[in-house]
């Protein structure tokens, strides 16, 4: 009930306005009645008094002169007039002379108004005089009478016949019935009871109407609308009269206009977002995509050339050998004109052919199937062989040749092959735009790309013709495939096109550099910088420059170094063909015929000359190397930890991938392998992973397994996991002697290495002992044994001690009397069973009797050995219990 | 008067073979795959085997390998004769037993000598 009215202000309003009304009312009544009846009775006495007087003054002279018969007329008359009032003349006696009433006349005035406090007050009336005029209310036979008592005094007039002894004569008494006055009272009570209860009904209905039209209705809509906005409905009110509600309202209005303003502006600024973050992924997804799908598409196009090759060369054998055997006139001689037609046929298909291998090669170099084999090679034995095929046609041409090989650029260590191609290429070059002057070439120790200790390991060659030179804006260009500078000399000077492709290509291979300086008529000078260090090829990187590095570092917030590595992927180094474009429209080649990175980042597309673009460090970040290889490779090892903690890990080490494979496939099922191919890497990684054993390789390049082994065995970290030699060499001596779990000869018995391994990667070497045994004799005992036989022993006699223990020793083997008569050791199995990293901890049981099926269940898996101490002595338990921890590891 | 067997799923390069080997006095036998090859092997003991590698049923390698381990094959000589002119393709016909490689097309004034160099090899 209070409920319903403190929840509803027009409640509260109508009970505020019932309350008031109520209380108004019963005011009014109260007053009404209060006041009013005196009222009524002072105007009633009023009229007695008047009524009393003007009777007083008629009756005067009759009584003097005694006229009796025209008292009694008169006082008839009145008596018939006013039924309501009773006149009564008494003598001092209080015997009644006359009356409206002519019955009552000579009877005493005590009989007729049977009321004592009246008698009494008109005997001191009569018999003293000492008022003149009194009114007052009586009850008479029941009946309520306002009687007024008026003293006839003595006067000369009346000595003549009452003598002047007496001061008052009679008196005059008046009474009037009240009953009226007290019904019209009573009837005005009960009026305004009926208004009050009227009113209060109106009131109620009124205000309730009111409070429901002013106040509840509109105030509903607005905690409705608060309420659905709130819900997040963006409701504005209808428009209301400008009251306080009205202003609410319109302030509501407002408070949702301006929300809404800004959850629209919100949710565009969110939409925006979304797209944009779709169209990101979106992006993202279409350039992996597209990535794929053009490595696969390099894959099959690599294939596609490949045998394109093989089948566009098979019809040119016919073709060439045929048209050759025909200028060879086998067949018979042949006239001039249809040898130069042949020899027209011979020479074209000769370009076709090179079209064909420098398209090859092209494909060879791009997708990565070319590998060098480098070597010292003697650079003026180089140049000279391949000038034997150009002599006659500079001879031919009158053309100059000059060779200058300063001292230390001798030798070259590079693929001979390859070198001779990259040279071929760029002389063939010279000879064919060259018309006058002649074709130089030097070779010098270069300036660029020293190393570390700024000891130089590349020469630079240069090609110099005075030919026809290339225009500036060419100069970028002709680096690309197909790209003769002049489309014109295309037709003038047959060539591929792809010739200078090529050799940027070989040369990046080499990890040198080629680039061009030229003057349109003057002639070109061509630069390549090819190693004669063979370390340039054995080095690890940088592969981009240092200030690139830098760039990317600042950029990607890591360490520069990050990016002054080879990026690897389990332990191999990948190389920027394994990638193909990186496709990002920031990219300073973007759109370029050739979007490769010849070698990563620094030597991104155009080759080497263009290779660092500090500025451009934001294009790297879509690039999949930069992403998977270099900046992520961080996380895949750490995601090959977390996996380690769930899986058991055997590290492989071994520099041969397929063997690392083998291994794989022999373990999977139970251990997830993880290969290392660098030795070097091995303790490292070791100490990273924490692997339950090790296989380690013995010949290896760089380190090999002896010292690896060597290493494992010093360090704190590494020296428990037990490793396994597999290796084709047999020296088991040496290898038992550092510390070899066991020895494996290749080829690999795959089933018994994982029973090997599954074996000793159980027994985990034990040090530390935890005893829960309450008796504490025995306690003592065993306690002094373990010591003696070298393991730490922490010695708990409850299980409450033993969990504290258990937690802050975390010890490798639990000996635990489980008989314990409390069975508390069984708690602290419990316990031990829900920690995760307690669970695997081995527990030997000791008991005094035979275990019930229950406890045997309970104990199921968990216990690696029960020793029932009632079937020992005290010598023979101990003997048992180093027997036991000798079967687990201990 | 020294016997080559040519062997080669291409017409035309088995008749330009023939036309230049005749004219040096070679007596020259045609094969025109895997099988025919390993068969007229056997049938004629050729001097010199001229093997192109992309061949239908059986590939020049495999035959290559067949007719190697037998001993009467081991010292006639076997040349890869084929159209693939990668590095890796010179390597696999040595592995497989090859004693030498041409590759096609062929330089007429050259091929003589260097038949003439395999023959004498052996």
């Amino acid at each position: 009930m209070f409920k319903f009215i403190s929840h509803k202000i027009g409640n509260k309003l109508l009970l505020t306005f019932i309350v008031i009304i109520t209380i108004v009312m019963i005011i009014e009544i109260w007053f009404r009645i209060y006041f009013g009846k005196g009222d009524r009775l002072r105007l009633v006495e009023a009229g007695n008094n008047e009524v009393l007087d003007t009777i007083y003054s008629t009756m005067k002279y009759p009584l003097t002169v005694g006229d009796s018969d025209s008292m009694h007329r008169d006082l008839e008359e009145i008596g018939s007039k006013y039924k309501n009032i009773q006149v009564y003349l008494t003598d001092f006696n209080g015997v009644i002379s006359f009356s409206t009433n002519k019955e009552l006349i000579h009877s005493k005035i005590e009989d007729i108004v049977k009321n004592e406090d009246f008698i009494k007050r008109l005997r001191e009336s009569i018999s003293e005089g000492s008022f003149a005029k009194h009114s007052k209310e009586y009850k008479i036979n029941g009946e309520r009478r306002l009687i007024t008592i008026l003293p006839i005094h003595n006067s000369p007039e009346c000595y003549h016949c009452h003598g002047s002894s007496r001061k008052v004569l009679g008196a005059l008494i008046m009474s009037t019935g009240l009953e009226e006055v007290y019904r019209t009272i009573n009837a005005q009570r009960n009026r305004s009871l009926a208004l009050t209860i009227f009113a209060f009904f109106l009131g109620t209905v009124v205000i309730t109407f009111i409070v429901k039209k002013i106040i509840r209705e509109p105030l509903n809509i607005l905690v409705d609308a608060t309420q659905r906005f709130a819900k997040g409905e963006m409701i504005t009110i209808p428009k209301y009269p400008k009251d306080e509600i009205g202003i609410l309202i319109e302030t509501f209005n407002y408070m949702v206009n301006e929300v809404a303003k800004s959850k629209i502006e919100l949710e565009k600024e969110l939409t925006r977002r979304a797209r944009l973050l779709e169209e990101r992924d979106e992006l993202v997804a279409l350039l992996q995509k597209a990535n794929k799908q053009l490595k696969e598409l390099d894959t099959l196009k690599s294939a596609f050339i490949a045998n394109m090759s093989h089948e566009l060369r098979t019809p040119m054998n016919a073709i060439i050998g045929y048209t050759d055997l025909l200028l060879d006139e086998v067949d018979g001689p042949l006239n001039e004109e249809q040898k130069a037609s042949l020899r027209k046929v011979a020479a074209n298909a000769r370009h076709l052919l090179q079209l064909i291998n420098d398209v090859l090669d092209i494909s060879k170099i791009e997708s990565g199937k070319i590998e060098l084999r480098p070597k010292e090679v003697d650079l003026k034995e180089l140049i000279d062989s391949i000038m034997v095929t150009f002599e006659p046609l500079i001879a031919k041409k009158g053309l100059s040749f000059s060779l200058n090989i300063e001292s230390g650029a001798e030798k070259l260590y590079v693929d001979e092959d390859k070198t001779k191609q990259i040279l071929i290429n760029l002389i063939s070059n010279a000879v064919k735009f060259t018309h006058q002057g002649g074709i130089t070439i030097k070779a010098r120790v270069s300036e660029r790309g020293k190393d570390k200790e700024g000891n130089p390991q590349f020469v630079e060659i240069s090609v110099t013709d005075t030919g026809i030179g290339i225009k500036r804006e060419d100069l970028d260009k002709i680096f690309d495939k197909f790209a003769q500078a002049d489309v014109s000399t295309t037709r003038q000077y047959e060539g591929t096109g792809l010739g200078l492709s090529i050799v940027r290509g070989l040369v990046a291979l080499h990890k040198g550099m080629v680039w061009v300086e030229s003057e349109v008529g003057k002639g070109s000078t061509f630069y390549v910088l090819l190693p004669f260090k063979k370390e340039v090829f054995e080095r690890t990187g940088p592969v981009i420059e240092e200030k690139m590095a830098e760039a990317l570092s600042q950029y990607f917030e890591v360490p520069k170094e990050v990016f002054l590595q080879e990026p690897s992927f389990e332990g191999k180094i990948v190389r920027c063909w394994d990638y193909t474009q990186c496709g990002h429209v920031n990219c300073p080649e973007y759109g370029s015929p050739e979007k490769r990175c010849w070698l990563v980042l620094g030597t991104h597309c155009k080759g080497i000359t263009k290779g660092s673009y500090p500025e451009k460090a934001e294009a790297c970040k879509i690039c999949e190397v930069v992403r998977d290889l270099v900046l992520h490779k961080e996380e895949q090892t750490s995601e090959l930890v977390k996996i380690s903690e769930k899986e058991k890990v055997v590290l492989a080490i071994d520099d041969n991938p397929d063997a690392v494979d083998l291994i794989r496939k022999y373990l999977e099922k139970e251990y997830k392998v993880i290969g290392i191919l660098n030795s070097e890497d091995a303790v490292r990684k070791a100490k990273e992973i924490k692997p339950v054993a090790i296989t380690l390789d013995i010949m290896m390049p760089k380190k090999d397994g002896w010292q690896v082994l060597k290493e494992l065995k010093e360090d704190e970290e590494t020296k428990d996991i037990p490793v396994i030699i597999v290796s084709i060499v047999e020296n088991k001596t040496l290898a038992f002697s550092l510390g070899a779990t066991d020895y494996f000869v290749k080829p690999l018995d795959g089933n018994s290495l994982l029973r090997r391994i599954k074996n000793i990667e159980v027994y985990r070497p034990i040090r530390k002992v935890l005893l829960l045994e309450r008796d504490e004799k025995t306690n003592n005992d065993i306690s002094k044994i373990l010591k003696e036989s070298g393991y730490t022993v922490y010695a708990a006699t409850g299980s409450k001690q033993a969990i504290e223990l258990v937690k802050e020793e975390k010890p490798d083997l639990l000996i635990i009397n489980i008989t314990d008569p409390d069975s508390s050791a069984f708690d602290f199995i419990d316990f031990i069973k829900t920690s995760k990293e307690l669970k695997d901890i081995p527990i030997i049981a000791l008991t005094n009797k035979e275990l019930t099926e229950k406890e045997k269940e309970e104990l199921n898996g968990r216990i690696k050995d029960i020793i029932n101490k009632a079937l020992f002595s005290e010598e023979e338990l101990i003997k048992e219990l180093k027997n036991s921890l000798k079967k687990i590891g201990g | 008067m020294k016997r080559i067997l040519i062997v080669d799923d291409n017409e035309d390069s088995r008749e330009l073979v023939k036309k230049i080997l005749k004219k040096y006095d070679y007596e020259v036998i045609e094969a025109v795959d895997g099988e025919d090859a390993i068969a007229k092997a056997i049938a004629y003991r050729p001097d010199l085997i001229l093997m192109d590698i992309s061949i239908p049923k059986i590939d020049g390698y495999e035959v290559t390998r067949k007719l190697k381990q037998r001993p009467d094959f081991k010292n006639i000589p076997i040349i890869a004769f084929t159209a693939h002119a990668m590095r890796g393709d010179q390597e696999k016909a040595l592995q497989a037993g090859c004693n030498g490689y041409i590759s096609k097309p062929i330089n007429v004034k050259e091929f003589p000598k260097q038949i003439e160099i395999y023959l004498k090899k052996e």
